[in-house]
């Protein structure tokens, strides 16, 4: 019996060649983009989760929000916070912080600077689950330890045996080497390279006042005790900062608790140690490739049971040769699923040969090795008998109901309802593929527009170099800018405490000048050739000025300070006053705790793009306050490669005992969208498979319908219809479909795409435009679709049609 | 009104070729009525589908009214079909999803009418065939006799200079069979050229003539000595 399913199956797969390539292409390529984005989403998930007790380790993390100011997320909390939610609640069981250092390390001239070293508790080896490979766990005990991962031993060491080896720390600090630990898991938020012990901090800072740092620098994990709630625990947060923060300020900060494993795709705060992933992405690529196997499986269905009629006969022979129900809906799902098991084995070979490629474009190392692994191999049979099974059995049902002698005497054959559900289910492709088409115009509209908007600031040309807070960077500061400003190319040179593309996060508190009431202001500091070197425009007033010193601030010298201050036009309305009226007007600063500066506002800027158009712009105060300019950016004309050279000489000459950090200011403007352009990438390319996949189904039916009304083409033809008329008749029956899809996608395109512009502050309107051209790019697929076939039909000697009977 | 000259037709499988028809000559003058008789497989439809534009030929020479029509192309013969040539078939081929109206409506349509124009044609069409009463009908409703003459009155609405009709009475009981051939005789004295496939030896004593095909060749003709009124 089974052998015979098989004979049959196998000769209809060959004897239905169209059909049999339209079913297994269509499907092949919803299972390959559908495995795809299994891996794909496999790899997002299970961050985290080989660390040992991770259902109970949170990390707590600021937001501060300043009085008429929008709330800032921090990454981290405040140095003390640990240990004071330790002695505070009684759930915290253990407390574990790192610190990012971002100094140079390491020995003679190989030094490196790497985010991945960190001042660390002592605990925070075993806290992490790190696995030590040589030395002990309690490596972190003693002051001037490091611990090295393997690849940072191997990059400083070429050898993993360094227990007792040196290290220099921002060429002051002598770290010995006291244990090297296994590099972390793939999926782990953690960045972790080296760990210096937090023993080593006092003579890191230079004093023991650190540890009253008030700024949000260290990343704060809490361990809760057995059966503890984290959620509990947040709830309980308002009253511990009443009791420990100063009245005032606890209005103003509060914590958030998230737990280890969801930090990678949920956390996307100022400051995380990693890129992290997105959930939203996570779930649009699973909607996506789910949607292109569900339009996969429909084709299948559609197909299949458009071909009953010409299966029909064989249906009512088996009957009246005893076959019974069963045993033909046995032999038409067996069908399907050897059909299924082909695609399957196509998209496998599909997949082996375009994931690298998918990888190496979203930027990371996806693997998938199923002939290794029993368990996948496994899935991957109950997902073609799966589809096979679930896309065969309507077909299946439906071709065995068939009544003998009404399926011999050629009766048959399109019940109502196949043609209904036919009908619906070319409905449903063409809807997913408008929404997924007006999804892709509406996404790439808006990631060009917000390249194309005027940024309020001169982009071009410039090279930006950081990391100049250092200690021996800080002292040549201003003799590399003096003689960067010999080379004949370089027209400009400004330091800041940040550049454009990057976040403003330094603030002073002030108090506002026509509500009296405290708030805080968003500073950064600049020197007196920022506004020129980025052409930034004034509205009003002047920039920073030689020609006035007492614009300088210059802390904390004096109790008294008194300074200028340039402000966006943000700012200006936010203290309300036009950037007419601003000018001259004084405020009062506070810029340590009880100090009190006097500012005066000098210039008001137009508002321009400080960071990406994610955000709304925000005041910024513009301070004149030279040695903080940690960045110095660069504005040259002429050959890139030349001033670059130049550049790295110079430095190099000057601060020889740092790595150069030297990047291009449009680069760093693409990477701000860079992430959206892949994402988007890939959707494209999905929405084109899909797309794709539909028109093949379509094309299939089509031929279908052609063929089932071959007798009619060729009557309407006798009696004078032109090829014309024909593809015209044809069309009008899928043209009805497409318009309902269209009908039906449109609004909810519509609410999706206006959930997702909403995402960004700036955002194109959503027009009927990308809706029009979906809705004709669909009509315009499904014409060409259809009225090739029923040209091809029409164009034939009429004789031909009429034989068919 | 038609004119063929050597004409041959070859069907060709992988294995064989058949002349369905070889080296046939006939000439049909205007206004009148030709029946063409043979056995199954004779090669008669193949004559008749040739005659009616509806098939090409691989040799000889065709002339329809006037025109070499041996190697237009498929949309020029459409126009010709459309102008001058009606078909009734054995299995009358009217449009199920359409009404008896529509079904007769339908060359008028192609032929670029007005609505009003049509509706006046189509009523007149269906009194004269006898089946106005049943116009709102879908093919299925209608006996075979009644199909019939549905797809007579559709062959004839457009005027056309020529009807062909392929075993028009085959599929009909001796009653309708009769009432058809009267209506068919009925317009060729109206003027119009009709030449008709049959196997009855009684309904080709309609015609004016018969002609006997046999393997592709014409093995007699003779005029008629009587015809029936």
């Amino acid at each position: 019996m089974l052998k015979n399913f098989f004979i049959i199956a196998y000769r209809s797969l060959f004897t239905q060649k169209l059909y049999s390539i339209i079913n297994i292409l269509g499907l092949a390529i919803g299972l390959a983009t559908c495995i795809t984005m299994v891996v794909f989403v496999e790899s997002e998930l299970g961050y985290d989760e080989l660390i040992q007790d991770h259902e109970r380790i949170y990390r707590a993390s600021v937001d501060f929000t300043p009085p008429n100011s929008p709330a800032q997320h921090f990454a981290q909390a405040q140095v003390y916070n640990a240990e004071r939610f330790k002695a505070y609640f009684s759930e915290v069981e253990e407390t574990t912080r790192l610190r990012a250092i971002n100094l140079p390390l390491g020995h003679g001239r190989d030094l490196f600077i790497n985010e991945g070293v960190m001042l660390a508790d002592a605990n925070a080896i075993e806290f992490f689950s790190l696995e030590v490979i040589k030395g002990n766990s309690k490596a972190l005990n003693m002051p001037n330890s490091i611990v090295l991962s393997e690849s940072s031993a191997l990059m400083y060491f070429a050898t993993t045996d360094v227990i007792g080896q040196t290290l220099q720390l921002a060429n002051r600090i002598t770290l010995k080497v006291t244990a090297v630990v296994k590099d972390l898991p793939k999926r782990t938020h953690l960045n972790i390279s080296a760990l210096v012990s937090m023993a080593t901090a006092n003579e890191f800072f230079g004093d023991t006042q650190w540890q009253q740092d008030q700024s949000f620098n260290y990343f704060t994990y809490l361990k809760l005790a057995q059966g503890a709630s984290g959620e509990a625990l947040e709830a309980k947060i308002p009253t511990y900062l009443e009791d420990h923060v100063k009245r005032g300020a606890s209005d103003m900060m509060t914590f958030k608790l998230m737990p280890i494993t969801d930090i990678y795709l949920h956390s996307h705060r100022y400051g995380e140690m990693k890129d992290n992933g997105d959930i939203s992405t996570v779930y649009s690529f699973t909607i996506i490739s789910a949607l292109i196997l569900l339009i996969a499986s429909v084709n299948f269905m559609n197909l299949s049971t458009a071909s009953a009629a010409k299966r029909a006969k064989e249906v009512g022979v088996r009957k009246t040769l005893g076959a019974k129900k069963h045993h033909l809906i046995a032999q038409f799902i067996t069908e399907a699923v050897l059909l299924s098991y082909i695609a399957l084995f196509i998209a496998l070979a599909l997949v082996q040969a375009s994931l690298p490629l998918f990888a190496e474009f979203i930027g990371k190392t996806l693997e998938f090795n199923f002939y290794y692994d029993v368990s996948v191999l496994a899935m991957l049979l109950i997902l073609g008998l799966f589809v096979g099974v679930v896309s065969g059995s309507y077909p299946a049902f439906y071709l065995s109901s068939f009544k003998p002698v009404k399926v011999l005497k050629g009766e048959v054959t399109q019940g109502k309802s196949g043609i209904l559900l036919r009908k619906l289910l070319v409905v449903l492709q063409f809807s997913v593929a408008v929404i997924l088409i007006i999804a892709t115009l509406v996404a790439s509209n808006q990631l060009s527009y917000a390249r194309s908007i005027e940024q309020g600031y001169d982009r071009e040309q410039t090279i930006v170099l950081q990391r100049l807070y250092t200690d021996e960077a800080s002292l040549q500061r201003s003799a590399l800018k003096t003689q960067l400003l010999t080379h004949p190319n370089i027209v400009n040179v400004s330091a800041s405490s940040a550049f454009p593309t990057g976040s403003i996060v330094d603030a002073y508190g002030m108090t506002h000048p026509q509500t009296n009431t405290f708030q805080t202001m968003p500073v950064l500091a600049v020197d007196e050739d920022y506004f020129t070197g980025y052409q930034i425009r004034f509205l009003s007033g002047r920039g920073f000025s030689r020609d006035f010193p007492a614009d300088e601030l210059v802390m904390p010298s004096e109790e008294q300070s008194n300074f200028s201050v340039v402000l966006n036009k943000k700012a200006a309305d936010s203290l309300g006053y036009t950037p007419q009226e601003a000018i001259g007007k004084q405020f009062k600063a506070h810029l340590t705790q009880g100090s009190l500066s006097i500012v005066t506002i000098v210039g008001v800027t137009q508002d321009y793009y400080f960071s990406s158009l994610k955000s709304a712009i925000r005041p910024i105060y513009h301070l004149l306050q030279r040695e903080r300019g940690n960045t110095l950016s660069i504005k040259y004309h002429g050959d890139t490669a030349l001033v670059r050279e130049f550049i790295e000489t110079t430095w190099a000459a000057l601060i020889p005992g740092q790595p150069i950090e030297l990047s291009h200011l449009e680069d760093r403007f693409e990477q701000l969208y860079q992430q959206e352009d892949k994402e988007l990438t890939v959707f494209n390319l999905f929405a084109m498979l899909a797309i794709f996949i539909a028109c093949l189904g379509l094309f299939g039916l089509a031929s279908f319908t052609t063929q089932r009304r071959t007798k009619e083409i060729g009557i309407r033809k006798v009696l004078g219809a032109s090829v014309w008329d024909i593809a015209l008749l044809i069309n009008k029956e899928f043209s009805k479909q497409v318009l309902i899809a269209n009908v039906l996608a449109w609004p909810l395109a519509y609410y999706i795409m206006q959930q997702w512009l909403a995402s960004f502050v700036y955002r194109i309107e959503l027009t009927i435009i990308p809706f029009l051209i979906a809705a004709g790019l669909a009509f315009a697929i499904a014409w060409l679709t259809v009225g090739s076939l029923s040209a091809f039909a029409a164009k034939a000697r009429p004789v031909e049609s009429l034989k068919y009977e | 009104m038609l004119k063929l000259k050597k004409i041959s037709k070859v069907f060709s499988t992988e294995l064989v070729e058949t002349y369905a028809l070889d080296s046939v000559s006939l000439t049909v003058e205007r206004g009148e009525f030709v029946a063409i008789m043979g056995q199954s497989g004779s090669g008669k439809s193949t004559l008749l589908n040739i005659i009616g534009l509806l098939d090409e030929i691989d040799d000889g020479q065709y002339t329809f009214d006037g025109t070499d029509v041996s190697h237009l192309k498929e949309s020029k013969l459409a126009d010709l079909r459309k102008d001058n040539i009606g078909f009734i078939f054995q299995s009358f081929n009217l449009i199920n999803e359409l009404t008896v109206f529509e079904n007769v409506e339908l060359p008028l349509i192609y032929q670029g009418l007005s609505k009003g124009q049509r509706e006046q044609s189509v009523q007149q069409i269906l009194e004269k065939v006898n089946i106005a009463h049943r116009k709102d009908h879908y093919p299925q409703q209608l006996s075979g006799g009644q199909q019939q003459r549905v797809a007579i009155g559709r062959a004839i609405v457009a005027q056309p200079k020529m009807l062909l009709a392929d075993e028009p009475t085959g599929n009909l009981d001796s009653k309708n069979g009769e009432e058809v051939m009267r209506l068919l005789a009925k317009l060729n004295e109206e003027g119009v050229t009709i030449v008709m496939v049959t196997h009855s030896d009684h309904h080709a004593n309609y015609a004016h003539r018969t002609i006997n095909v046999l393997d592709g060749h014409i093995v007699s003709q003779h005029m008629q000595d009587v015809r029936y009124a």
